[in-house]
């Protein structure tokens, strides 16, 4: 898990120091709904429901909720 | 008798609640607003059918209203309805014996075993957002409670985000306490008893712009879950008795996360998401999900997914307990603890309705098809339909 976490910080921190100046002028195509993640989220919830049902890796948080009938 | 009073009044005021979320929202949609974006709604029915003859269909309304540029508040309903087959076999004879002792819902008696069951979940969530124009800090917070006849969901959550480097750099801190109270209904050689158990999560985000076209985010998370985790009407056979299911009562959860969205010259975009997870019960997991978005015409988006998840089974997780002290002290039935993979693919649409009529600018139409199945024969297909209007 450590490692993992010390990988993904890492790549980061390289893809950062790789990046431009992107000027908010320059953020039209970030800025478009099939570019946006937050747009997914009311989705995402939804379909977090369901996986919970079915697979034990969650994160067990961020709503919780569903009982026993589905479970 | 008084915790059973105690959830039917709270039955009744949850589904008074969603009613009023649901009527809110509907309410919300007639007038028109002066200025546009200000409120919103969004419905969404979703369905799930699977290998096993279960179903489940959720309806989720959701209505939001910003004011004074900078604050915004949320109210989400949402209604489940469980639909499970009768159990097989002829009542008393081995294989429903069996598929009672390994059903993870109530069952009164074997004649009640070859009975279909219904169940419903009412859920409504509130949030507040504050998040003022020009400033780099943003905050929210939310209360979420979720009720079934035998479960009580209660979830408290914040988020604290700020941008630094002209926006380009984003990190996010969310955190959450759940309390959930477990009262399983009437069922065979089952447990009456009141559970508890809760959960602590703290989630970092991080974000970042790299170039005109590309972005990323990544994090990590922590749960701390405490209490009952069992599924109270299942039995497993150890030994050759029947024995409760038994979990521990402490789990510790870790997610570390990362995902990048590119855009495309042909007006499309692709997104790339990895999540590694692991817990002390010995579960790890990798999930890995694409998606490729492509507008046709000037609005119309076309959607295409795969995931694949690929997780071990839980340390104590046995085909079959032999030792009468099943492994060192716990039995499990939960396949959801078993060692297997599991695939999807998605097809989504979203139709927005610009220049048609004026009065449903802004409103997008959504459906979603998805084929699940993993490598213990399990399989379902997931459907989707719903609509966002911003007005």
């Amino acid at each position: 898990m450590r490692r993992g976490l010390l990988i993904l910080l890492l790549a980061l921190l390289g893809l950062e120091s790789g990046c431009a100046t992107v000027a908010p002028y320059q953020r039209e195509f970030l800025a478009d709904r099939i570019m946006d993640p937050a747009a997914s989220a009311r989705e995402r919830a939804i379909e977090r429901h369901w996986v919970d049902t079915r697979e034990g890796a969650s994160g067990g948080a961020l709503g919780a909720g569903g009982g026993c009938a589905c479970n | 008798m008084q915790l059973r009073a105690w959830h039917v009044t709270s039955a009744r005021w949850c589904r008074a609640a969603v009613r009023a979320a649901l009527l809110a929202a509907a309410l919300g949609a007639l007038p028109p607003a002066a200025a546009r974006g200000a409120e919103e709604v969004h419905a969404t029915y979703h369905s799930f059918s699977d290998s096993e003859q279960n179903h489940i269909d959720t309806w989720v309304m959701e209505y939001g209203k910003g004011w004074a540029d900078a604050w915004r508040a949320n109210v989400r309903g949402a209604l489940d309805r469980v639909y499970l087959p009768p159990l097989p076999g002829l009542p008393g004879s081995r294989e429903n014996v069996d598929a009672i002792t390994a059903a993870s819902r109530p069952v009164r008696s074997a004649a009640d075993s070859k009975l279909n069951y219904l169940k419903e979940r009412q859920e409504i969530t509130g949030s507040v957002a504050w998040a003022p124009r020009g400033r780099a800090v943003q905050g929210s917070g939310s209360y979420y409670v979720s009720r079934e006849s035998d479960y009580l969901a209660q979830q408290a959550g914040g988020e604290v985000s700020r941008n630094w480097n002209g926006g380009m750099t984003g990190l996010a801190l969310h955190t959450s306490y759940g309390y959930d109270r477990i009262h399983p209904d009437t069922h065979l050689d089952g447990d009456p008893a009141l559970h508890t158990r809760t959960s602590l999560d703290v989630t970092a985000t991080c974000t970042q712009t790299f170039s005109p076209t590309l972005q990323g985010q990544a994090g990590v998370e922590l749960t701390a879950v405490r209490g009952f985790q069992s599924n109270p009407y299942r039995q497993v056979y150890v030994g050759g008795a029947k024995m409760p299911e038994r979990h521990p009562d402490e789990r510790l959860r870790r997610a570390a996360f990362a995902q990048v969205d590119h855009w495309f010259s042909t007006r499309a975009s692709g997104s790339l998401g990895v999540r590694y997870y692991s817990d002390d019960w010995g579960v790890d997991a990798g999930t890995f999900d694409v998606r490729f978005n492509q507008y046709v015409g000037d609005h119309f988006v076309a959607r295409y997914r795969y995931r694949y998840h690929t997780q071990t089974a839980a340390d104590f997780f046995r085909d079959v307990y032999n030792d009468a002290n099943g492994a060192g002290g716990y039995q499990s039935g939960d396949y959801k603890l078993q060692n297997f993979d599991s695939n999807l693919f998605g097809v989504k649409v979203s139709v927005p309705f610009e220049g048609w009529v004026s009065w449903m600018d802004g409103l997008v139409l959504d459906l979603k098809y998805e084929r699940y199945f993993d490598s213990n024969s399990f399989a379902a297909h997931v459907l989707e339909a719903g609509f966002s209007w911003p007005f």
